[in-house]
């Protein structure tokens, strides 16, 4: 049974204005089996599952279904011949109920009055056949990112999925909640459904598949079966070269004390009662990385809207080069060597709808080379783009195009190179390789290591834990607002993990 | 079946090629289908016409003699354009500063009102010194105007949207009062201000025709305006906080300040569009000053895609539209709520086809993997 080609694609080519996105795929995918499509970002594994959805279309080749060819793919067919894709980003809305969202845009024999107990009727049956435990009651905006997800695949399979798509799915997820819905693809998988999972991380496709495909710049480069293969041949594969596993980073010369938290609270202005931050004291020092490790949505983002003065904390004390910048504003800061590097690269730290270029002063533009004072220099800011360009290994078609054109991994560049190239002293980094591939990953590994050999004090915050290990001197904890605990790239993961987790707690001070 | 996947394909190539040929001829690809939008924005005017028993073609002839077919008219266009193009720089300066300003229509009225207190009451200035002064307290009114709606969002963060469309009848209703109180001539039995004094009239620049200096200062204004938005530092922060709040505050812009900026210059073009029209047009404030110019700026605006080429060129049609519908009522009688519907119809012709522009752009040159 599982050896039964489901779906084959055949000869797939794909062009975009400049882009070849997928040049002659073909691949089959067999009835019941958990296939992994490997590879890089703008390798074209999305692009070929919306091709299949019916986003895109196509320039030549066919699509077969169990043989039949299948034709005017349209993402209403695609639900039709049951295909359910999970987008990275969840379409749901959360003001709205998990039982609204999943009946959105569905019909029901009943009139309107009674719909909704219909649809709980109906949704909760296929959620106990596939044994998902879900409460239909809560908002979206309530729940877990684990659980919306789960929401997402319970919306696809009410839908009558036969075929799950999963791009990215673990990206926003911690381990523990991948590791959940790994079971729950495997249960799924047991119980019927085929899934094709799109992922860049080596571990958990060789964890979750049973088949991999691998695609590099739009083309098939191979697809093996996970016992003849192991995770280095993965990597090989997918970069097309020898990936480093680990950094020789050399010992850091820890110097004067750069930054110096003390007491540090933030109250939720909507909730008096709640901390988002609490007690929060630590010191980084010259030459230093320090990471600050927790899973999302524990106040690392507030962290770091207080450090980089977006906003005022309610109580305690930051003081950056011996000087208290507690109330200081960001462009003080920026004035005194601070850079920062947000994580949402998209929303915050980059103009979407401005071009490369206008991207690299966002912070500089009224300093000299770029203004003269009354106007800007469109030479020297095209000079300054230009050598940004080169030196970061920017791939884009020319320095006037809006950046939202670029990818993730080519805007992240476009960020390191633009802090990078003014004067720092001390750097905020968060998430800094999120949603990037592994090629992209190691650049920026690399980048920030190279600024901390150059005395550049560095202090990490991000939620990918082996990120922390490999780049950190030294590595605090953080969970409910809270430092809880202080390790180094010594600690095993599973007791970190544990403070993660918040189970473990000790206390830390300056 | 062949025949089918024949045609299939060569439609399928007569495609790529219009593609290719659209990309590499943007410009002239977008101007080409506004034009066709109002060809047929027109054709069903003129379908329209003919139901009501008027020739169609003498009806749309006129809208062309009246509006450029003669001296007089031409003047006429040219200087209708004058106030509108005022009014849509400022809804464009708003719009990219990232707020909603409809309240161009009142700023006209309090630029006015600043400027024909100069210009009727300030005596013995020579003419260049008192049209500048009085175009500079139209701009300090308008500013002023836009001013208090800036301050109560800065403040109290109420929404723009309705403070300034509010203002607007705030605006009305004082130039009512100033009409028929303070700034009523003792002698008149018209409901009108006091007359702008000869030195503060801004010189003909076409004989026989109403087309003032004004003219020529607006399009200077409209490269100023540009020059701003995206050759200086400030433009440059304006544009950041328009497009992304959040990415101006995470480089360090001050974004009250840049707010305050943004909206005296928005309520500035409105008020010297004001100003300008009274020293320039009609040298007396009336109830009935502004004819619209604040609100028809947003559909230039728009219709323009706030880009500079395509304001002034919007600007010049609505011009047109406006003068020569007036023709069109006098020499073919075709009915004035009619002509209402025609440019109505123009308008959303040429904002959809805006679309169909933006569509075909992405499709030939976004796009990514």
């Amino acid at each position: 049974m599982p050896d039964q080609v489901y779906l084959t694609f055949k000869n797939i080519r794909k062009s975009f204005p400049g882009v070849i996105a997928l040049d002659d795929v073909s691949l089959d995918i067999h009835r019941g089996e958990i296939h992994a499509l490997l590879g890089e970002n703008g390798a074209g594994k999305s692009t070929l599952m919306n091709v299949l959805c019916g986003l895109y279309h196509q320039d030549s080749g066919e699509i077969y279904f169990e043989g039949e060819k299948y034709e005017h793919n349209t993402p209403k067919n695609a639900i039709a011949h049951g295909i359910g894709m999970i987008h990275q980003h969840f379409m749901l809305i959360p003001n709205f109920t998990v039982l609204e969202n999943i009946m959105l845009g569905q019909t029901s024999p009943k009139p309107p009055s009674l719909e909704k107990e219909y649809f709980r009727r109906e949704i909760l049956k296929v959620a106990d056949k596939f044994g998902i435990t879900v409460d239909l009651d809560k908002l979206v905006e309530e729940i877990s990112v684990g659980m919306m997800q789960k929401i997402e695949i319970l919306k696809a399979l009410y839908k009558g999925a036969e075929l799950l798509i999963l791009d990215e799915p673990t990206s926003v997820l911690t381990p523990q909640e991948s590791q959940e819905l790994f079971k729950m693809l495997t249960d799924l998988n047991q119980k019927g459904t085929t899934i094709i999972f799109i992922s860049h991380k080596l571990n958990e496709v060789m964890q979750i598949s049973e088949r991999i495909s691998v695609l590099r710049d739009g083309k098939l480069v191979a697809t093996v079966n996970k016992k003849d293969t192991n995770q280095h041949e993965l990597s090989k594969l997918m970069v097309g070269r020898e990936v480093i596993g680990k950094y020789d980073k050399g010992e850091s010369k820890c110097g004067q004390e750069v930054l110096r938290i003390e007491d540090l609270a933030l109250k939720d202005h909507h909730n008096l009662h709640r901390n988002l931050l609490h007690n929060i004291s630590f010191r980084v020092c010259e030459g230093e990385i320090v990471g600050i490790a927790g899973v999302d949505e524990n106040g690392q983002k507030e962290l770091a809207e207080i450090i980089s003065g977006l906003r005022k904390p309610t109580s305690g004390r930051i003081t950056m080069f011996d000087k208290d910048v507690t109330q200081a504003t960001t462009r003080q800061l920026i004035e005194m060597g601070m850079s920062y590097i947000p994580a949402d690269r998209r929303n915050q730290g980059l103009v979407m709808d401005f071009s490369l270029a206008e991207n690299t002063i966002l912070e500089t533009h009224y300093q000299k080379p770029f203004t003269n004072g009354i106007s800007l220099q469109k030479n020297a800011i095209a000079k300054f783009a230009t050598e940004l360009v080169h030196e970061y290994d920017v791939r884009t078609p020319s320095i006037n195009v809006p950046v939202k054109n670029l990818s993730g991994g080519n805007q992240q560049k476009v960020i390191i190179g633009r802090e990078f190239s003014k004067k720092t002293l001390f750097l905020l980094v968060m998430q800094p390789t999120w949603g990037l591939d592994v090629g992209a990953i190691e650049y920026v590994h690399k980048k920030l290591l190279e600024a901390r050999a150059n005395g550049i004090t560095i202090l990490l915050i991000s939620t990918d834990l082996e990120e922390v290990r490999k780049l950190s001197d030294r590595i605090l904890v953080m969970y409910e607002g809270e430092i809880v605990g202080q390790a180094d790239s010594e600690t095993s993961i599973e007791e970190i993990g544990l403070m993660m987790a918040g189970s473990k707690k000790q206390a830390v001070s300056l | 079946m062949s025949e089918l996947t024949n045609i299939k394909q060569t439609s399928s190539t007569f495609k790529e090629t219009m593609l290719r040929f659209a990309k590499n001829n943007m410009g002239f690809v977008s101007v080409f289908i506004s034009v066709m939008a109002i060809l047929f924005a027109l054709l069903i005017g003129a379908l329209l016409i003919s139901l009501v028993g008027i020739d169609p073609w003498e009806a749309i002839s006129y809208l062309w003699k009246g509006s450029f077919g003669n001296r007089y008219g031409f003047g006429e266009t040219l200087t209708r354009f004058v106030p509108l193009l005022f009014s849509s720089l400022s809804f464009t300066v708003a719009h990219k500063s990232g707020f909603f300003n409809v309240g161009a229509e009142g700023q006209i009225l309090a630029g006015a009102i600043g400027a024909v207190l100069v210009a009727a009451y300030v005596e013995g200035l020579p003419p260049v010194l008192h049209v500048t002064l009085a175009i500079l307290a139209g701009v300090l009114f308008g500013a002023i105007w836009a001013g208090i709606a800036g301050v109560l969002k800065i403040l109290l963060g109420s929404n723009e949207l309705i403070n300034t469309m509010m203002l607007n009848y705030v605006a009305v209703l004082l130039v009512e009062y100033l009409i028929h109180g303070p700034l009523k001539p003792a002698d008149s039995y018209l409901y009108v201000s006091a007359t702008i004094l000869p030195s503060a009239k801004l010189p003909i620049i076409l004989s026989k025709t109403p087309l003032h200096l004004g003219f020529v200062i607006s399009l200077v204004v409209t490269v100023g305006v540009f020059y701003l938005l995206y050759r200086t530092p400030v433009g440059y922060q304006m544009r950041m906080v328009g497009a992304n709040l959040k990415a101006a505050s995470y480089a360090g812009v001050n974004i009250v300040g840049v707010t305050i900026v943004a909206l005296v210059t928005t309520g500035g073009l409105a008020g010297m569009g004001g100003a300008i029209e009274l020293l320039g047009t009609q040298y007396k404030v009336s109830n009935g000053f502004s004819l619209g110019y604040g609100y028809d700026g947003i559909g230039v605006a728009v219709m323009g895609r706030y880009h500079p080429v395509g304001i002034v060129l919007s600007t010049l049609l609505f011009s047109v539209i406006r003068v020569g519908m007036g023709a069109m009522q006098r020499g073919a009688g075709v009915p004035f709520p009619l002509l209402n519907v025609i440019q109505g119809l123009i308008i959303i012709f040429v904002i959809a086809s805006g679309y169909l522009t933006n569509k075909l752009s992405e499709t030939v040159i976004g796009g990514r993997a």
